[in-house]
C-alpha cells in the first residue's frame, strides 16, 4: 500500500462532498484565520515601521541630546558623516486671547525633512511658512490647535516671549511616530523662532536631535558610524537611534499586543480542536460501514487509518487555506481601511512567516485532535457488517496514536515558545490549557458517575435525560470539554474587558493632581507656587526639582548590555526624569537601605524604585552611572523605595542625594491639586503669566492613554465574539457527533409515542446538567485567568464582579445550549418511518 | 491407482466460539465441523440464531474461534493477526452480503476494483471492467450505488467478490433483500460464475430451493452442523 493509493481512496471518499464537515471547517478556519490575521497585521506594521524607518526617524542615524545642544566637536563629527538636519522638540503653552493649550513645539532647519515629505493642507512649502515676515515668525500647526484655541489660519498665538503667525496647517508629518507620545497638537517653527521664544533655558526639557543622511546607507556603514561616534564621545550622553529602531515604542507595543492576541487566537483554535475531535468522531461513526467493508475486502487497519487521516488532512488544508487567505489579505485590507485611523505605516503585502506559523499550528491542532477518534478506525471490526446495527467505537486509541498526539502537542508548544519571546507567560498559558483539559475530563467522569448513582427519578423525561449522561456513547466528555473551554475563554475575556473598562472609567485616583506644570525655573518657582496657590479651587501645591538623564551603566556594565527583566528594561532605555531630595518623597515607602541624612555631603547616593532595582539586578551599595547634561555621574545605591504610581503624585525612578545634582541647571515640576474651581481658567491665567511654563492637564493625558486602552479593548471584544462563535460551533459539533448514536433510540421512542418536545426536554435536561458543570468550571478558571492577565500582563487592578462572571457564563451557556438544541431539533425532525424502512 | 491428496478448500474441526456478554458468556458455535472440497458448492441452512452467519465469519477470518481448528485455502487461521487476516481475505476469499455493502462514494467500477487495488494489481480497473461486463453491468460502470437497483447492486457485489480471483466465495443470504425474480437471476449468475471460475461456494440461505441447487446441504442447529458436514 502506498501514499498514492491512500490519496486515491481519500479523494474518492471526499466525492460525497463536505457534508458533516462544516463545523470542522469553520472551527479550524476561524482559529487559523485569527492567528494568521493577528500575525500578519503585527508583522505588516513592523515591516511598515522598518521600511519607513528613514522618514520615521528623519534620517539614517539620529543623535538626541536632552537639555543641551551638541558641542562644536560633536557637531563637527556629525556633520562630517553626511547632510544633517537639526530638530528641537519641547512642550510649551500656546496662548491666544483667553485660551491656552499645551503644544508640542518642533523647530526645524532648512534641511528638514531629510527623508519623506512634510505636507501642508494648502499644498504650500514649509520653509516660506516658517520664515520671519515683518518681524513676525511663521508657524505650521496641527489643525487640532485651531479648535483648541478657537483661532483661524493667519491668527497669531503666543509662544514664550513672542507671537507666531499660523501660516500653514500640517497634513502629514513623516517623523511624527518617532517622537513618542505627544500630549498636545504639533506646532512647527524655524530654529530662529524657537530661539526668539526664550523657552530654551538651561535645564529646559528640550530634546535636540541631529539626523544624518548617510552617503552609504548600508547597515554595516550605519552601525560603524554609531560605533565610532560612541567611541569618540563616550561621555556625550546622547541617545543614538538608527532607522531600524525609529519607532521602538510602537513596535514593541504592536509586538506585545500581537503576542497576546495570538495566544487568544491559539486558545480559540484549541477550543475549536474539541470541535474537530467531535466532528472526526462523528465522521468515523458515519463511515463505520465503509471501514468494515474495506476491511472485509482486504484493507489492513493501517491502510484504513491512513486513508481517513489523509482525508481529514485534505479537508483541514481547505479550512487552513481559507484561514490563511484571510491572513494574507489582512495587511492590504487594513492598509486601505485603517489608513486614516491607525497612525502606523502598514506594509500592504503578504506576510509569509505568520501565515506559515498559523498554517502549521492549524495542521498540528488538527492532528492532535483528530488522531484520537481516527485511531478508532483500527477498532472497527470487519465482522460489523454481519451485525444488524453497527455500534460506534470509543475507547483508548493505542500507544501509536497517543505518541502522535503527544508529538503534535509538543510541536505546538515548541512552535509557540520559539515564535515568541515570553517563555514564562507562554508556559503559564500552555500549562493552564493542559490543566484545563485534564480537569474537564475529570469533571466529565464525575458527572457520569454521579448520574449513574442518582436514585431512580419518577419522571420518564428526567430519567431519560439523566441516563443519557452515563450510558455508553455519552456525550458528557465532549460537551463538557467544548463548553468548559469555550466558557473559560469567554469569562476570561469578559472579565478582562471589565478590568480595562473599569480602569478607563475610574480614570483618576481620589487625590490625583489636576495639573503637572513642567519647566518652572528656579528663579520663578516661588512666584509660581504663590500665584497658583491663590487660584480658586486649588487645595495643594507640591514641587520637585527635575532634569532629564540617561542610565549609562549599572555596576560598570553598559546599560545596553544589562540583562533586565521585560518589566524593567524601559528604565534603561532613553531619558528618564531625575530628581534630588533631602527627605523621602511623599508617597514613597523605604523598603531597603537607609535614607541619607539632612545636609549629607558625601559621595553621590541614589534611591531606586524597588521593582526596577530587582528588574535590573542591583543591590544596595552597587554603583549606577547616569549622564546628565553630558556629564557622567556615578552614584552608590543607598536605598530602595516602593512607589504607588497610581497616585499620580510626583515620583521618580531615581532620587539622588541633593549634593549630587543641586548645582546642575534644572527646572522644577509642580503639581496642583484642585477641588472645584475652573481648570481651564487656571490654565489660561498661568500660561499668560508664566509663558515659559508648560502645563499638562492630567485629564487630557489620561484621555490619551484611555484611547490606547480603548483600542486594546476593541481587539479583546473582537476576540470575544470569535470565541463565542467557536464555542457555539464546537457545542453544536459535540451534539451532532452524539446525535447519530441517539437517533436510533429517538426514532424508536417516537415510534412508541414520545413527542419531539418530550425528547427535546430530555436532551435539554441532559445538556443543562452538563452545561451547569462546565459553566461552574468556566467561572472559576476564567476568573483565575483574568486575574493572572490583569496582574501580570496588563498590570492593572483586577476588577471582579460575580454578577458579570456568572451572567457571562450563564448567557454563553444558554446561547450555546440553545444553538446545540437547534441542531438536535432539526435532526430529530426525521420521520421514524423512513428511518425504520432503511433499517 | 491412488488419487493425489488435494487439500479441502475449507476444513473446520470441532470449532467452538464463545462471546462474552453482560449476561455472561454465550456459546455460539459448539463443536462445529465442516469440510468443503475445492470447487464444491455447499448450502448452509438452519433456523435463525443457529450460528450460520458466525460460521461464515469464522471461515472468513472475521471472528477467531475460541477452540478447534480452522483451515481455509490450505492455511490455518488460528492465532492470526488482524492484518494477516485482511491480506488473507484479499487473496483467497470473496464475500457477498445480504445488504450488498458497496461503498457509496465509489462508482460500480471502483467498488469492484477495491480488492485488486489493495493487492496492488496494475490493471485493476481493466479486470474490474471485465467482471462487471460478465455480470451484465458493462453499461453501468460509472454509476454510484445510489443510482443502481437492488439487483444491480448485488451484481456489483458479486463481481467484487470474484474480481480478485478468490478460490472461495462466501455468500450470506445474497437474495435476502431482493424480490423473488431478481433473487433468482442473482443466484443463477452466482452459480454460473462460480462454475466458470471453478471457485468453492458457501451459501447461507433460508430458501431450501436455493440450497438444493448446491452440491450439498449442511444444516446448522445450536452451533453444530447436524447434517451434511462431510462431502
Amino acid at each position: 500500500m502506498n501514499l498514492r493509493l491512500w490519496l486515491r481512496f481519500a479523494g474518492r471518499d471526499l466525492r460525497s462532498g463536505l457534508q458533516g464537515f462544516w463545523i470542522f471547517l469553520t472551527c479550524l478556519a476561524l482559529g487559523t484565520a485569527a492567528i494568521a490575521i493577528i500575525g500578519s497585521l503585527s508583522a505588516a506594521i513592523s515591516r511598515g515601521l522598518d521600511e519607513q524607518g528613514q522618514p520615521l526617524l528623519g534620517g539614517d542615524v539620529e543623535f538626541a541630546l536632552i537639555h543641551r545642544q551638541a558641542a562644536p566637536e560633536e557637531l563637527a563629527y556629525i556633520t562630517a558623516q553626511g547632510p544633517v538636519s537639526m530638530v528641537a522638540t519641547l512642550r510649551a503653552m500656546a496662548v491666544a486671547g483667553e485660551a491656552a493649550t499645551l503644544v508640542e513645539i518642533k523647530s526645524v532647519d532648512g534641511a528638514y525633512p531629510l527623508y519623506g515629505a512634510l505636507t501642508l493642507e494648502d499644498g504650500g512649502l514649509l520653509a516660506p511658512a516658517l520664515e520671519k515676515r515683518d518681524g513676525i515668525n511663521g508657524a505650521a500647526a496641527d489643525p487640532l490647535l485651531l479648535g483648541r484655541l478657537g483661532i483661524k489660519p493667519g491668527s497669531r498665538v503666543k509662544l514664550g516671549n513672542i507671537d507666531v503667525e499660523i501660516r500653514g496647517l500640517i497634513k502629514s508629518e513623516p517623523d511624527r511616530i518617532s517622537d513618542g507620545i505627544v500630549l498636545g497638537p504639533r506646532i512647527l517653527l524655524s530654529a530662529a523662532a524657537l530661539a526668539d521664544t526664550g523657552l530654551v533655558q538651561p535645564g529646559s526639557l528640550v530634546s535636540w536631535r541631529y539626523r544624518v543622511k548617510l552617503p552609504d546607507a548600508a547597515p554595516k556603514a550605519m552601525n560603524a558610524v554609531i560605533k565610532a561616534a560612541n567611541a569618540k564621545f563616550p561621555d556625550a550622553g546622547w541617545r543614538v537611534r538608527n532607522r531600524n529602531n525609529a519607532a521602538q515604542g510602537a513596535d514593541r507595543f504592536i509586538e506585545r499586543l500581537g503576542y497576546f492576541m495570538t495566544l487568544v487566537g491559539l486558545a480559540s483554535l484549541i477550543v475549536g480542536g474539541a470541535g474537530i475531535a467531535n466532528a472526526v468522531q462523528a465522521f468515523i461513526t458515519r463511515k463505520t460501514n465503509t471501514i468494515a467493508t474495506l476491511k472485509c475486502l482486504g484493507a489492513a487497519s493501517r491502510d484504513v487509518f491512513a486513508i481517513y487521516l489523509l482525508e481529514i488532512i485534505l479537508v483541514a488544508l481547505l479550512a487552513i487555506a481559507a484561514g490563511l487567505a484571510a491572513g494574507a489579505v489582512a495587511p492590504s485590507l487594513a492598509a486601505f481601511l485603517l489608513r486614516d485611523v491607525l497612525p502606523l505605516p502598514i506594509a500592504a503585502r503578504v506576510e509569509v512567516r505568520p501565515l506559515l506559523l498559523a498554517g502549521t499550528l492549524g495542521l498540528l491542532v488538527t492532528i492532535a485532535f483528530a488522531v484520537w477518534p481516527l485511531a478508532h478506525t483500527r477498532m472497527v471490526p470487519a465482522s460489523a457488517l454481519f451485525r444488524h446495527r453497527i455500534a460506534p467505537v470509543h475507547g483508548w486509541p493505542g500507544n501509536g496514536a497517543l505518541l502522535t498526539i503527544a508529538l503534535a502537542l509538543a510541536a505546538i508548544a515548541g512552535l509557540v515558545f520559539a515564535s515568541f519571546g515570553e517563555p514564562r507567560i507562554t508556559g503559564y498559558f500552555l500549562g493552564g490549557l493542559v490543566a484545563s483539559f485534564i480537569v474537564l475530563l475529570g469533571l466529565a467522569q464525575v458527572m457520569v458517575i454521579a448520574a449513574r448513582r442518582m436514585p431512580r427519578l419518577p419522571s420518564a423525561i428526567w430519567r431519560y435525560g439523566i441516563s443519557n449522561i452515563h450510558r455508553p456513547g455519552s456525550a458528557a466528555a465532549s460537551v463538557i470539554m467544548a463548553l468548559g473551554l469555550g466558557l473559560t475563554l469567554f469569562v476570561t475575556l469578559a472579565l478582562t474587558d471589565r478590568t480595562i473598562s473599569t480602569e478607563l472609567r475610574s480614570g483618576l485616583p481620589d487625590k490625583a493632581p489636576a495639573f503637572f506644570f513642567l519647566d518652572v525655573r528656579n528663579t520663578e518657582l516661588d512666584a509660581f507656587k504663590a500665584a497658583v496657590s491663590k487660584e480658586p479651587g486649588v487645595t495643594g501645591v507640591s514641587s520637585a526639582p527635575m532634569m532629564r538623564g540617561r542610565i549609562v551603566s549599572v555596576k560598570n556594565i553598559a546599560a545596553e548590555k544589562v540583562e533586565a527583566t521585560p518589566d524593567a528594561t524601559w528604565a534603561l532605555r532613553g531619558d528618564r526624569g531625575l530628581t534630588y531630595s533631602e527627605t523621602l518623597p511623599e508617597g514613597s515607602v523605604l523598603t531597603e537601605g537607609q535614607w541619607w541624612p539632612k545636609d549629607y555631603d558625601g559621595p553621590p547616593l541614589v534611591s531606586l524604585v524597588d521593582d526596577i532595582a530587582k528588574g535590573i539586578g542591583v543591590k544596595i551599595g552597587d554603583a549606577i552611572t547616569v549622564n546628565v547634561l553630558g556629564r557622567d555621574i556615578t552614584a552608590k545605591i543607598a536605598s530602595f523605595r516602593q512607589v504607588n504610581w497610581r497616585s499620580l503624585g510626583i515620583n521618580f525612578v531615581m532620587v539622588f542625594s541633593p549634593n549630587t545634582l543641586k548645582e546642575a541647571p534644572h527646572s522644577h515640576i509642580v503639581t496642583v491639586e484642585m477641588t472645584g474651581g475652573d481648570e481651564a481658567a487656571l490654565l489660561n491665567r498661568m500660561a499668560r503669566e508664566f509663558p515659559s511654563v508648560t502645563a499638562v492637564r492630567v485629564k487630557d493625558a489620561i484621555t490619551i492613554v484611555s484611547d490606547l486602552l480603548g483600542k486594546m479593548l476593541a481587539a479583546i471584544r473582537g476576540a470575544n465574539v470569535m470565541t463565542l462563535v467557536t464555542g457555539v460551533l464546537v457545542l453544536a459539533g459535540a451534539l451532532a457527533a452524539g446525535l447519530s448514536e441517539r437517533l436510533y433510540d429517538a426514532v424508536v421512542l417516537k415510534t412508541y409515542g414520545a413527542s419531539r418536545r418530550q425528547l427535546m426536554a430530555a436532551f435539554a435536561i441532559e445538556y443543562a446538567a452538563l452545561g451547569m458543570a462546565a459553566a461552574l468550571f468556566g467561572l472559576l478558571v476564567g476568573s483565575l485567568a483574568s486575574w493572572f492577565l490583569a496582574r501580570f500582563i496588563l498590570e492593572m487592578p483586577w476588577s471582579f464582579s460575580m454578577a458579570t462572571a456568572a451572567l457571562t457564563a450563564l448567557i454563553a451557556m444558554i446561547i450555546t445550549v440553545a444553538a446545540g438544541l437547534a441542531v438536535t431539533w432539526s435532526a430529530l425532525s426525521a420521520r421514524p418511518a423512513g428511518y425504520l424502512r432503511n433499517e | 491407482m491412488l488419487q493425489p491428496m488435494i487439500a479441502p478448500a475449507i476444513s473446520l474441526n470441532d470449532v467452538h466460539l464463545t462471546l462474552p456478554s453482560r449476561a455472561g458468556n454465550v456459546d455460539i458455535l459448539r463443536g462445529a465441523s465442516l469440510t468443503v472440497k475445492q470447487g464444491e458448492a455447499v448450502g448452509i441452512v438452519g433456523p435463525s440464531g443457529s450460528g450460520k452467519t458466525t460460521l461464515l465469519m469464522v471461515i472468513a477470518g472475521l471472528e477467531q474461534a475460541s477452540s478447534g481448528t480452522v483451515d481455509v485455502a490450505g492455511q490455518s487461521l488460528t492465532g492470526r493477526g488482524e492484518d494477516w487476516l485482511a491480506a488473507f481475505r484479499r487473496d483467497h476469499v470473496g464475500i457477498v452480503f445480504q445488504s450488498f455493502h458497496l461503498i457509496p462514494t465509489m462508482t460500480a467500477l471502483e467498488n469492484v476494483a477495491v480488492p485488486l487495488e489493495f493487492r496492488s494489481v496494475i490493471n485493476a480497473m481493466e479486470i474490474a471492467r471485465d467482471k462487471l461486463t460478465r455480470v451484465g453491468l458493462g453499461h453501468r460502470l460509472t454509476h454510484y450505488p445510489g443510482q443502481l437497483s437492488g439487483g444491480e447492486q448485488q451484481r456489483v457485489a458479486i463481481a467484487r467478490a470474484l474480481a480478485s480471483g478468490a478460490g472461495i466465495i462466501l455468500a450470506d443470504e445474497p437474495t435476502g433483500n431482493l424480490d423473488q425474480e431478481t433473487g433468482e437471476q442473482i443466484i443463477k449468475l452466482l452459480f454460473d460464475l462460480r462454475e466458470q471460475d471453478g471457485a468453492s461456494l458457501l451459501l447461507i440461505t433460508h430458501d431450501r430451493n436455493i440450497a438444493a441447487r448446491c452440491d450439498r446441504i449442511a444444516e446448522v442447529r445450536d452451533g453444530r452442523i447436524v447434517s451434511g458436514a462431510e462431502p
